[in-house]
């Protein structure tokens, strides 16, 4: 480097160390116009250059005495250039860093250090250049400074990082594993343990004290209440308003979506857990600093939540550290009513269920000695298990869990269980227990974890008085129907196999609930609960009778009304036949689907061709009835489905012919009513009546509406008529 | 549809690699479950009991003059028969339920083929000891007329499924229990054919779907996964079939890739190449 650049170098070097001291006196008069501020953000640039030369240049002189002649003059000259090179680059990092902090968020210890140790790097490396040539600057002097410039270095770089990525950064993940580990769900406040965890690890880099991004820190309580330059970050239980949440919820792309992008983003879960905390369920206050985890309502999803996030991970299968039983053993054990099995494959523990009332004896229970070590679970519901059945059961060193709901044990004998030091879920449901049972008993149950006593003596009250007495107990006190909201009853149901019937029928009428009072009437009228009569067993039904039935019972709502229509027919050809084929996918039973006592349904679930309907499109109904022995006839009905909405119609006309021979004549025609708007679907026999006549022969022509009325959506189609019944009377 | 698993590995409706002893038992859906374990009419239990042993001693002395060991089997098949003829109506039996139960399932569970009697049954089997139950609920396919029928297919599983989660967990079953609750598609979430005020349908949705599970070491009050804000894709968190059956099995106590069975000829894995376990959803 010729001498020319390395005197401006040094005039420069001293003009730039005057700059800095003036800027230093002055720092709190200095205003930074906006367009320098770029130049003062790129000090995280620059700052990389300086460090790493001014480091090389101090080693070359820690180390330039050694230097042999002939390459002293290089070496000197190199450490020389360099240290020069690398103090005036560390002279503009400087001032841009000085610049920098003069932008708003830096504040705090953290800065200063960083500046004070900025500027020392600085001056020290003038230092060290003005003094090189001195005659004192001896080889211990120069490794002294060496040592110095490396340590304020270091020192430097150490806090100007605490101020970019936060004071933890590098133990940060040691830290959080071990946090993690050490939070009790018992003791857990919902803000420190699951909501100032989420800040911490997400968002304080940029908002602390020392960096003070939009004004905002969210290292403590007070500062997350005084919000940042924006305003609040939240207004209690209004999450869809406060600025915390929308930020968080804004696209990546948008500028002010926190955490900034590149940084670590805000799980689903975390988001969630920050929105509930701001509703505030608990209280509509919200936003609460000091509630437990545990002080919420069981059906809370912040407490749901956070009982999720905070419970010890596990590991997925528990560790037995028992060896398994042979399989021989395991085999005998298993008889037709004791199943004994492995929990899981290559698991030596056993999981032991017991089946059949009638076969139970304690001997059972006894035999399982052989394996007392292994098994962990034990299932003994609905078994006449005795309480002194469960010193057997004591036996069992390593038992988890123990099923003895709706057997015949009482509290008293909870004694013989104590020796089951892993018990953790013990059911009881449906037992006579009784509170003052399990109040003595419980707090030695230590590792109980789980406990039902849904049916059993212990009154609601008794169960909460046992919850606070043991908090870490999951006691499940199950339904209570008593205390449920009212809910209404289904509807009667017909039991008779077919309600179509030749001379009289008895109609029966049932409910499945036990205690339920059907009323019903006869007239079409909706049936209530004082003038309408009971329906007791069975009524006897001689005319073909539409019953409208209702059920009641004290405690639920009345069931809405249904209807059964009785069906009557007099006559059952001997033989009939269909003139034309039917719609190919409603075959049904052909000619006999008309006579055979199932009717065709209505469900959502299976469609018609599959419930007992012929169905008629392109060729009309021609049915051909023979009677051996002549009737006399009055009436023929056909039951039929409508549901405009899918183009099934009553059929357009009906012609019943009659005759002793094949050989027929007309009798009556009719057209029944025809759909004229929208209407739900309906099932209902059409009856065309004539003065009597005596015939053997019948024939019943039915044809498919063959253009669909202008009024439905498919007009000028052809209709489908659906049939499952003829009536003969 | 809606499954009940308990520690075992069952298999469902539409695969069947599994051997015939790994498949399940079809209940109908009428008064009687299971089919001819009334006794005929006329018949008493003491005399069928002194009937059966009768024809065991029959049975015993060809046995003894032939040695034929099918006799010995034909013997254990009848007291076989004997053993389902006893224990199976009791378990099925819901006219003992008391009203508590009726209440929270809904008067429905007393009505055979219902949901609702479903899933009590479903309730009485996972108690007994019975590992895997599947429940089937159709008529979710509407095309059309959906806002008549949509409201019909929820009323018929609403209270019944949360019922059954409570009855499991006030008998302490719930967290042995995995239940399942899903389809295997989803619908779209914009309208097919017409669309009128009180009539539309919604077309099959395969790219995007949900579904719940319960109890079994399920992390309970979370979601999983998330799709676009239209809902026809996913956006994150994906849960593939094979990831989905590798997370249950594992529930099961299975390792899906070390789980291989012989069928055929060949060697499977029931998660075929691939799966990973959901550890997430996991408590």
């Amino acid at each position: 480097m010729s001498k020319k650049i390395i005197g401006w170098a040094e005039q420069g070097l001293f003009a730039v160390s005057v700059f800095i001291t003036f800027l230093l006196l002055f720092e709190n008069q200095v205003v930074v116009p906006i367009w320098l501020q770029p130049v003062g953000r790129m000090h995280p640039l620059l700052l990389h250059f300086p460090l790493v030369m001014l480091l090389l240049a101090v080693g070359l002189e820690a180390f330039r005495f050694g230097a042999t002649p002939e390459n002293s003059a290089v070496y000197k000259k190199l450490a020389a250039n360099l240290l020069l090179a690398g103090t005036l680059l560390a002279a503009v990092a400087v001032i841009m860093g000085l610049l920098l902090s003069k932008e708003a968020g830096y504040t705090g210890e953290v800065v200063v250090w960083h500046k004070w140790a900025g500027v020392g790097v600085f001056f020290l490396a003038t230092l060290l250049y003005w003094s090189r040539n001195k005659r004192w600057y001896s080889p211990v002097v120069a490794r002294t400074g060496a040592v110095l410039m490396a340590l304020v270095l270091i020192g430097a770089g150490h806090y100007g990082a605490a101020l970019t990525h936060g004071t933890d950064f590098i133990t940060a993940p040691m830290a959080q594993y071990q946090k993690k580990a050490s939070v009790d769900v018992q003791q857990a406040v919902v803000f420190a343990d699951v909501i100032q965890p989420i800040f911490e690890q997400k968002c304080i880099t940029c908002h602390n004290p020392n960096k003070l991004k939009g004004e905002l820190a969210l290292h403590d309580t007070a500062s997350i209440l005084k919000g940042g330059k924006t305003g609040k970050l939240f207004v209690a239980g209004k999450p869809s308003i406060s600025l915390l949440l929308q930020r968080i919820h804004l696209p990546m792309d948008e500028k002010k979506h926190m955490p900034p992008t590149g940084k670590a983003q805000l799980t689903p879960t975390e988001i969630r857990l920050l929105s509930l905390w701001v509703r505030g369920q608990a209280n509509p206050g919200g936003a609460e600093f000091n509630k437990r985890v545990l002080d919420l309502p069981a059906t809370d999803s912040l407490r749901i939540m956070a009982v999720a996030l905070l419970r010890p991970t596990k590991p997925a299968e528990p560790e037995f550290d028992f060896k398994a039983a042979d399989d021989e053993t395991v085999k005998k054990l298993n008889t037709d009513y004791r199943t004994v099995a492995f929990l899981a494959k290559e698991s030596p523990a056993l999981a032991v269920n017991l089946y059949n009332k009638a076969t139970y004896s304690a001997g059972q229970l006894k035999e399982l000695s052989a394996v007392k070590k292994q098994i962990v679970s034990l299932n003994l519901n609905k078994l006449p298990v005795k309480d002194a059945d469960l010193t057997y059961i004591g036996q069992l060193e390593n038992l988890h869990r123990l099923d003895l709901n709706f057997t015949d044990v009482t509290g008293k004998g909870l004694r013989e269980l104590l020796p089951l030091k892993h018990l953790e879920s013990l059911s009881l449901s449906g037992t006579k227990t009784s509170y003052a049972d399990l109040n003595g008993q419980l707090p030695n149950f230590k590792s109980l974890k789980t406990l039902t006593l849904w049916e059993t003596g212990v009154t609601s009250a008794e169960i909460g008085k046992l919850r606070k007495a043991n908090p870490g107990m999951q006691i499940i006190a199950g339904f209570d129907g008593n205390k449920s909201a009212l809910i209404r009853l289904n509807v009667p149901q017909m039991a008779n196999s077919s309600p179509i019937f030749n001379e009289s029928i008895r109609a029966q009428i049932i409910h499945p609930v036990k205690g339920v009072q059907i009323r019903y009437t006869t007239d079409g009228s909706e049936p209530d609960s004082i003038n309408s009569p009971i329906f007791d067993k069975s009524v006897l039904l001689t005319k073909p009778t539409s019953i409208n039935a209702k059920a009641y019972k004290s405690g639920w709502y009345s069931s809405p009304t249904v209807t059964f229509d009785y069906y009557k027919r007099t006559y059952k050809p001997d033989s009939a036949t269909l003139l034309f084929p039917l719609n190919p996918v409603h075959l049904a039973a052909g000619a006999n689907t008309f006579f055979d006592t199932r009717l065709g349904t209505f469900t959502a679930n299976s469609p018609a061709w599959a419930n007992n309907w012929a169905g008629f499109r392109a060729n009309p109904m021609g049915l051909v009835t023979e009677f051996k022995k002549p009737i006399r006839v009055s009436s023929v009905a056909l039951r039929i489905m409508e549901e405009e909405e899918t183009g099934i119609f009553p059929p357009e006309v009906i012609e019943i012919w009659g005759g002793n021979s094949r050989d027929m004549k007309l009798i009556a025609t009719m057209k029944p009513e025809q759909p004229t708007q929208k209407r739900p679907h309906l099932l209902k026999a059409i009856t065309c009546t004539f003065a009597p006549q005596t015939v053997s022969y019948l024939k019943i022509i039915a044809k498919p509406v063959s253009k669909i009325p202008d009024w439905h959506p498919n007009k000028g189609g052809q209709a489908l008529l659906l049939v499952d019944e003829v009536l003969i009377n | 549809m809606c499954f009940v698993f308990k520690n075992q590995l069952v298999f469902g409706l539409w695969v069947a690699e599994l051997d015939s002893v790994h498949q399940g038992v079809q209940f109908s859906k009428g008064e009687d479950p299971v089919l001819y374990l009334r006794d005929p009419e006329g018949m008493t239990r003491t005399e069928r009991r002194a009937m059966l042993d009768n024809l065991a001693q029959l049975n015993d002395l060809s046995y003894q003059e032939f040695g034929d060991p099918e006799i010995a089997a034909k013997v254990q098949q009848y007291e076989m028969a004997y053993r389902m003829q006893t224990a199976v109506p009791t378990v099925l039996d819901v006219s003992k339920e008391p009203d508590n139960i009726i209440k929270l399932y809904g008067p429905d569970c007393l009505v055979p083929g219902t949901f609702a009697a479903n899933c009590l049954m479903a309730r009485k089997l996972s108690e007994n000891g019975v590992r895997f139950v599947q429940l089937y609920h159709q008529g979710w396919d509407q095309h059309g007329n959906l806002p008549f029928e949509i409201a019909k297919q929820a009323k018929d599983v609403d209270q019944a499924s949360a019922a059954l989660i409570t009855d499991l967990k006030q008998r302490g079953l719930l967290d042995e229990t995995l239940v399942i609750w899903g389809g295997e598609f989803g619908r779209t979430s914009y309208t097919q054919g017409k669309l009128t005020k009180d009539n539309y349908g919604r077309d099959h949705h395969p790219r995007c779907f949900t579904i719940w599970m319960a109890g079994g070491g399920i992390k309970p009050g979370i979601v999983y996964g998330e799709t676009d804000e239209m809902g026809y894709n996913i956006a994150q968190n994906p849960v593939h079939v094979h990831d989905f059956q590798a997370t249950v099995l594992n529930q099961l106590g299975l390792n899906h890739e070390k789980l291989v069975f012989k069928y055929q000829g060949r060697r499977f894995r029931l998660t075929d190449v691939s799966g990973k376990v959901i550890h997430d959803i996991i408590a």
